[in-house]
């Protein structure tokens, strides 16, 4: 008896409140201290308690779906922070989520709705962009100085939650954060959890009955063609579904079953124009997996094969927006594949139509007999056609892909890479803005702008254009590094994306870097800029015309003359030679005794780009010019690598005397300044 | 209400002190707790003004006036800050040992940690004798008081500690063993290294030598410095709220009827104070000194036979020396013993000092040290403890120091261009100076702690992954993530620092210095020359013990920018990388013959993961078998997330059946096994989840990498065990008891752990031991889930049998417990053996304790 008296008293306390709580109607928000002492944001419906922690990034620490009563962070226990658990975290892609700035940062708050219909929570705080760790000595201007406005709503009769994410600049230029979401928590502690994600493969899970912690499949899913991502613990058939704008999605990624994630992408903030990302975040019952999850329904595909028939069942749950009635038109896609060496040759058969409707957080079904049916695998192309509340019908369509008997089990042919089929993915369409009509580039001026991969230095790129009549390249205003990719806990420092700071720019140098460090947007805003016959100067290394990019096309691709080609460097010492010496890069250069480069790009020139090829090294493209327009692209293939000691010590290029004036000389030239 | 001043001997010594009549110095003080609370009806100064409230006169019956003062938790000022309980007055009084006690009652949770309460007085915090334990919580390493301590709610106790007023240590002489110094981020000024290379000392000898003072010789300074302040505190500790230590208030408050102060009587004779091994590990061989520490209150001259004799195993005992002392009235004195220790492995010993009178031990001293060739076999980084002994403090038992981060470049650059400049450590960013590391090994080596050189082989760190990658671009698989301007700041920060540690300018931390680990591919013919060469360079100069490595040597056979490397197949490259593992110690041995390693490899998950037991799967271990041949150990880092709910070795006896296989799974190859803090936090927390989380490591057989905690009912610690019986623990020829639960049978009233730990051997003379861990299992199924008061399991108070099947072939045997509780111990238990069983009581236990029974073919 000794462990009851007051501590007892404490808890029977807690107990009578919280079944208070239980019985009270519409919604609630309160700030309370937790049985450790931390102070909290309780916020609850009929249908969700959860609580927010202002001291820990105001993430959720407490959750519990109340139908089911089950809260999914109790186990998990979020304040241990190492162990990653807790929904809602923020983080930046370029800072290792461990040591990120948002790890245990105070987020002031305030309570913006407190009304029985509906109750919203603002939590706040300002990013300060550190690159890698907080405090580590180097920031972003990319992702500093951006309000972090985090809208939680609760609203009365509505089984799920809202989370409005509103990025607001508060500098004078343009930033582009890599936004990382992190949930992670627990649905089921004995059986564990599966995880599901969409994908031109199919959905994507993983997980294992019985094991709360497992890590075999695909952990990133890049080719993701939807915007959702689910958590579901099939044996208590529970779970949470998010959704997310699928235009600001970069990917999707889960550490094993412990966590749900995505990295928003294309996250343009001018400072006029907050970003607003939403997310929902739906409790689900009824269900053991998600094949699909959208405003209007989320639903399992289950299809069976008995007797020679197959039967498609289709377990349907309602999202955020109401629908009266769902119509499923559903076409069977089949012989995809036939075998190694055999034609595909697919075909379609449509199937009788499935109606269901009373959609709520339990379950509806709806079921369709297929006689004589095709042999597995299936392509499944599902219309719903939903009717709404006001009568009026709206359409969207998704696929499955069914693996059932099929022999290698899982959307892959005998190669185990290429997929049987591949399911659609729509191209994402974030915002870009676009130049002002009649903008100019300013070549009055000598600005440039230096976008810089690694190893810019060995070229002496920046002392170079710093010693250009007119060239500032401030390292505070001009300069973005970047490790030629993006990284993670790394990125880029600094980007033109606002078309007035761009346009002063006479020519951008971009050093060693695939064309997508800037993400699509700023390959779209270089673009215009090129397209407004700003300078183009590239230079080679081993980022250089090393990735494709065909999906979506960038956009800066034409105005880029070379192909990529992976793995393009070769080694083996060859000399420049072949000057086009009449050319005015060549003006005032002397040629004789040319240099050596004893690594090389092995690159194909885009034929519809008119390329000229104005030095060689080998026989291979050393500096390449292509012309749209006036707009002017300079290709620079110098890779400047390898140990002189074992080259006879060859003289290099980039230690060639003439190696400063000519380099300047393509730049003027690119600018129009030498003629 | 009763408020009258109860202290007569305070006001009594007053009064005589007024007068200014030489009389008796009083020996003995009390006060009621109310009117240390409230002194003449007025508050006592000592309680902070937003508390008042917490402080209660209460009419009971039970106390000794009927009225008592009592002192509520409130949970949120708790969170905050310490909640004092009690303040005594201030006494100035002669040297020598006084009994604290206080009576005093609880309402709370019992058997349970939960509050801490420190109950002390002034210069009796109970940190370690010696430095490297600033960072951490010295709350962990003081007796505090809890609900456990309590046999019932509402019911009075009365709790006592002695405590010693005693002249300064340059009076005394009182005998130090520093413990391990780590180079970590260290570096001194130019004028500082240039004077330790001139031979004048290293900056803390020096720094040490300025500051000491010396004896008094007028009398009059003597008679001053033989008084002293005593007063007594008691106070609720804060608790913490988050991470690995946080507990939750389980006293409701407490109630205080009065609190005495009495001198002890000197003994009449010299007393031992302690003993001092100067080294706490020392190769076989090797020769020691020891220091014993003595004093003479007694009034007169008084003379004895001092002997020191070193036990090892369970009763082996040899004699170090024996003399006669004599020693004045008011007299320290420190005797120095010096040993050869015999030319083979006794693992853990305690030294032992004991002052005979007519042949009579009349006062005794102990300390345990550890003789082995192998730092790995007896791997110990220290821990708490709650000795309460007047005389001394235990010291830190930390026979391991592994400097992380130290190389410049880790796997690319092991060792300086230049050793005599300055650099900046690759893989944690901190400045450094080979000529640091070597002063702090040197020093090191002098107390008896090994030293080693973390490298990462798998990764170059800092500038050198991109200087190499610039002139060997097809030696990495890809484009290394890095900047230019991280480079910068590395070039120049390395540069500023140079120039300013030249000039003796103040040393600043470079800005930005970013992270790279980039993967070394040991397929590179280059890189396994390279390493070899560097860490062998840094061997040698600096005087590691070895090198803690933190992965294997990996070799993928690889095409990079069109260019092949590697022997061809997986199977190839791990035989490449075991070779390597060989070569490289081999090389080394010819040179440094005493060189050991670790390594962050830890074991198959198949191993430790209990998932497999019933579909093991094969996993290819050549790294490992070459690795752990020759006594070397394996890091599971890991085991550090074991506390996340998620992972499988939250379950505390599936951690420590984990462990047990680790640790044998290593010992089948030769070598041993070391698990890893949670999150890295070594921190002791006095909590019921960390107190498992590092004790049932070495009680499985493995080494803890962190400070062991203190366990309830012990107040010399794990770490104190751990050093004396690693020969029980840790012994290579050990090897799991099949069916333990049908050979041993336990007949307690709870259920103890032992089965999963027990492990035998045969010894060379013929008898067999096993080694049975008895474990008093924690209440909670997983760590920290659901452990917020750290209920403790009930003590076993009362004796209990233990039955063991006698082996076939045996006919008697000895029993032998190991013990912590209360403090380390070798007892022999009264056995009944026969040629079938095994018979033995266990008196009581709190935690945990290890039975050692030794069977003989001789009938007992």
């Amino acid at each position: 008896m000794q462990r009851l008296s007051y501590l007892m008293t404490i808890w029977l306390a807690a107990a009578t409140l919280a079944m208070a709580q239980q019985q009270r109607e519409g919604c609630h928000v309160e700030e309370i201290v937790d049985q450790d002492g931390d102070p909290q944001v309780l916020m609850e419906s009929e249908w969700i308690s959860m609580h927010l922690m202002p001291s820990m990034q105001s993430m959720v620490v407490r959750f519990v779906f109340r139908p089911t009563g089950n809260d999914i962070l109790d186990e998990v226990n979020p304040k241990f922070v190492m162990g990653g658990h807790g929904l809602l975290q923020d983080n930046f892609w370029g800072q290792d989520w461990r040591f990120s700035e948002f790890r245990n940062r105070y987020y002031d708050y305030q309570i913006v709705k407190n009304t029985p219909e509906e109750v919203a929570v603002r939590f706040e705080t300002l990013s300060e962009g550190w690159m890698q760790s907080a405090e580590s000595g180097i920031r972003s201007k990319l992702w500093s100085n951006i309000r972090l406005k985090r809208t939680v709503r609760l609203r009365k009769g509505a089984p799920y939650f809202l989370f409005d994410l509103e990025l607001a600049n508060e500098d004078e230029n343009s930033k582009l954060p890599l936004m990382w979401v992190h949930n992670g928590s627990l649905v089921d502690p004995v059986q564990g959890d599966f995880v599901f994600r969409p994908s031109t493969r199919g959905v994507r899970e993983m997980g294992k009955i019985g094991e709360i912690k497992h890590s075999e499949g695909d952990h990133y899913i890049y080719d993701f063609n939807e915007g959702w991502s689910a958590r579901i613990a099939p044996v208590r058939k529970e779970g949470l579904v998010y959704l997310m704008d699928y235009d600001y999605v970069q990917f999707l990624y889960n550490s094993g079953t412990n966590t749900a994630e995505w990295v928003h992408d294309n996250v343009l903030i001018p400072p006029d124009r907050p970003w607003k990302g939403r997310t929902y975040i739906l409790p689900v019952v009824g269900l053991s997996r998600v094949d699909f999850a959208s405003e209007h329904f989320i639903i399992a595909v289950h299809p069976r094969r008995e007797k020679g028939q197959l039967e498609l069942v289709y377990r349907v749950t309602g999202s955020y927006e109401q629908v009266k009635r769902i119509t499923f038109n559903t076409e069977i896609g089949y012989d995809h594949y036939l075998g190694e060496g055999i034609p595909d040759d697919p075909k379609t058969r449509k199937v009788d139509p499935v109606i269901v409707e009373g959609l709520g957080v339990a379950p509806v079904e709806g079921r369709v007999v297929i006689n004589d049916p095709p042999a597995d695998p299936l392509l499944l192309t599902i219309k719903a056609h939903m009717e709404l509340p006001d009568g009026t019908i709206t359409t969207r369509q998704f696929q499955v892909f069914h693996v059932g008997e099929y022999k290698f089990g899982a959307n892959i042919r005998q190669d185990m890479s290429t997929p049987v089929a591949r399911l659609d993915r729509p191209v994402q369409k974030p915002w870009v803005p676009m130049p002002k009509a009649n903008m100019q580039v300013n070549r009055q001026g000598w600005d440039v702008f230096a976008l810089l991969g690694n190893h810019a230095r060995l070229l002496q790129l920046r002392e170079i254009l710093r010693g250009m009549e007119g060239v500032d390249l401030a390292e505070e205003e001009d300069i973005g590094y970047t490790p030629g990719f993006q990284a993670y806990d790394l990125g880029l420092t600094d980007y033109p994306y606002d078309y007035e700071r761009l346009f002063n720019y006479r020519v951008v140098v971009w050093h060693n870097s695939r064309l997508d460090v800037g993400r699509m947007v700023g390959a779209s805003v270089l673009a215009a800029y090129c397209d407004a016959g700003g300078g183009l100067v590239m230079t080679g290394g081993d980022n250089t015309f090393a990735w494709e990019y065909s999906d979506p096309e960038n956009p800066l691709n034409q105005f880029v003359p070379i192909s990529a080609r992976p793995d393009n460097l070769y080694r083996g010492a060859l000399q420049l030679n072949s000057p086009e010496s009449s050319h005015p890069i060549f003006k005032g250069i002397d040629l004789e005794n040319l240099p050596w480069a004893y690594w090389t790009h092995d690159v194909e020139l885009k034929e519809e780009a008119g390329a000229r090829v104005l030095m060689r090294v080998g026989d291979r493209p050393f500096i390449v010019e292509s012309n749209r327009g006036d707009q002017r692209t300079l290709v620079v293939l110098a890779a400047p690598f390898g140990d002189p000691a074992e080259f006879d010590n060859l003289p290099t290029f980039w230690s060639w005397s003439q190696w400063p004036a000519l380099f300047a000389n393509i730049v003027r030239y690119a600018g129009h300044d030498l003629n | 209400m009763k408020r009258s001043c109860r202290t007569i001997m305070t006001l009594l010594t007053a009064l005589i002190a007024a007068s200014g009549i030489a009389q008796e110095v009083p020996t003995d003080w009390s006060w009621r707790g109310a009117d240390l609370a409230f002194p003449e009806g007025r508050n006592a100064a000592w309680i902070p003004t937003e508390m008042l409230r917490l402080y209660k006169v209460q009419e009971d019956e039970d106390a000794r006036d009927e009225e008592a003062l009592r002192v509520y938790v409130d949970q949120r000022i708790l969170a905050e800050a310490d909640i004092p309980i009690l303040r005594s007055p201030s006494l100035r009084v002669p040297v020598g040992v006084y009994r604290v006690t206080v009576r005093m009652k609880m309402t709370g949770m019992l058997n349970a940690i939960g509050n801490a309460v420190r109950f002390t007085s002034v210069g009796r915090l109970r940190q370690p004798d010696v430095g490297g334990h600033e960072s951490v919580a010295l709350r962990y390493w003081e007796p505090t008081l809890h609900g456990y301590h309590f046999m019932d709610e509402d019911l009075y106790q009365e709790f006592s500690y002695l405590h010693e007023v005693v002249e300064p240590d340059y009076v005394t002489g009182r005998p130090l063993r520093q413990g391990a110094k780590n180079p970590f981020g260290a570096l001194f000024a130019k004028a500082d290294m240039e004077a330790w290379a001139r031979g004048e000392g290293n900056p803390w000898e020096r720094q040490a030598a300025a500051a000491a003072q010396v004896a008094p010789t007028e009398p009059a300074q003597i008679e001053a410095l033989r008084q002293g302040p005593l007063t007594v505190s008691m106070d609720f500790l804060q608790t913490p709220e988050r991470g690995f230590g946080r507990i939750q208030p389980t006293i409701r408050h407490f109630t205080i009827d009065w609190l005495k102060v009495e001198r002890v009587p000197e003994p009449e004779h010299i007393v031992v104070r302690k003993v001092v091994p100067t080294k706490l590990l020392i190769h076989p061989a090797a020769e020691t000194e020891f220091q014993v520490w003595l004093h003479n209150r007694s009034g007169e001259p008084r003379q004895g036979r001092l002997l020191l004799t070193v036990r090892s195993g369970l009763n082996d005992e040899l004699v170090v020396g024996e003399r006669q002392v004599e020693l004045g009235d008011h007299a320290y004195a420190v005797e120095s013993f010096t040993w050869s220790a015999p030319d083979r492995v006794l693992w853990g010993c305690h030294a032992v000092a004991e002052l005979l009178v007519d042949g009579d031990a009349v006062s005794s001293a102990e300390d345990v040290f550890t003789v082995h060739w192998n730092p790995w076999a007896v791997m110990n980084l220290g821990g708490a403890n709650r000795w309460t002994n007047p005389y001394s403090r235990l010291p830190s038992y930390q026979t391991y120091m592994e400097m992380f981060g130290g190389t410049p470049g880790d796997g690319l650059k092991p060792w300086p261009d230049d050793p005599s400049e300055p650099y900046i450590s690759g893989m944690s960013d901190f400045k450094t100076h080979m000529d640091v590391q070597k002063m702090f090994v040197q020093h090191n080596r002098s107390v008896g702690v090994a030293s080693y050189l973390y490298i990462q082989p798998a990764n170059g760190t800092s500038v050198f992954p991109q200087l190499l990658y610039e002139k060997h671009p097809e030696w990495f698989s890809s484009p290394l993530t890095w900047t230019d301007q991280i480079h910068d700041n590395w070039v120049n920060g390395i540069a500023n620092l140079r120039k300013a540690w030249h000039a003796g300018e103040e040393l600043v931390d470079p800005p930005g210095l970013l992270h790279i680990e980039a993967p070394v591919n040991y397929a590179v013919p280059y890189m396994f020359e390279n390493l070899l060469d560097g860490a062998l360079k840094n061997l040698l100069h600096v005087g590691w013990d070895g090198i803690r490595w933190d992965a294997d040597f990996p070799v993928r056979t690889v095409v990079n920018k069109h260019i092949p490397f590697g022997p061809g197949s997986p199977e190839a490259d791990r035989q490449m990388s075991a070779a390597f593992t060989k070569r490289f110690k081999k090389t080394v041995r010819e040179v440094l013959p005493g060189y050991t390693e670790g390594a962050n490899i830890g074991t198959p998950e198949q191993v430790w993961n209990r998932k497999f037991v019933d579909d093991p799967e094969e996993v290819p271990t050549d790294y490992h078998d070459a690795f752990l041949a020759d006594g070397a150990s394996a890091m599971s880092e890991d085991w550090m997330s074991a506390y996340i709910f998620t992972d499988p070795r939250n379950i505390i006896r599936d951690y420590y059946w984990g462990a047990r296989r680790c640790a044998e799974w290593c010992r089948e190859r030769g070598g041993f096994w070391h698990s890893f803090p949670p999150e890295r936090d070594s921190t002791p927390y006095f909590t019921q989840s960390m107190i498992y989380y590092n004790l049932l490591i070495p009680l499985a057989g493995g080494s803890y990498p962190g400070r062991y905690s203190c366990t309830p009912g012990s107040e010399t610690g794990t770490a104190h065990f751990v050093t004396r019986f690693s020969e029980f623990l840790y012994d290579l020829e050990l090897q799991p008891l099949e069916d333990a639960l049908d050979r041993v049978r336990i007949d307690a009233d709870q259920e103890l752990w032992y089965a999963d730990g027990t492990r035998w051997r045969d010894l060379p003379d013929g008898r067999r031991r096993y080694i049975i861990p008895l474990i008093n299992p924690p209440t909670i199924e997983r760590f920290l889930l659901r452990d917020r008061f750290s209920e403790l399991p009930e003590p076993l108070r009362e004796p209990f049998a233990v039955e063991i099947d006698t082996p076939e072939g045996f006919s008697g045997a000895r029993v032998h417990m190991l013990t912590a509780e209360p403090r380390t111990a070798v007892v022999e238990l009264a056995a009944e053996a026969d040629d079938e069983l095994v018979y033995v009581e266990v008196p009581d236990l709190t935690i945990y304790r290890v039975l050692v029974v030794e069977f003989s073919k001789e009938a007992n």
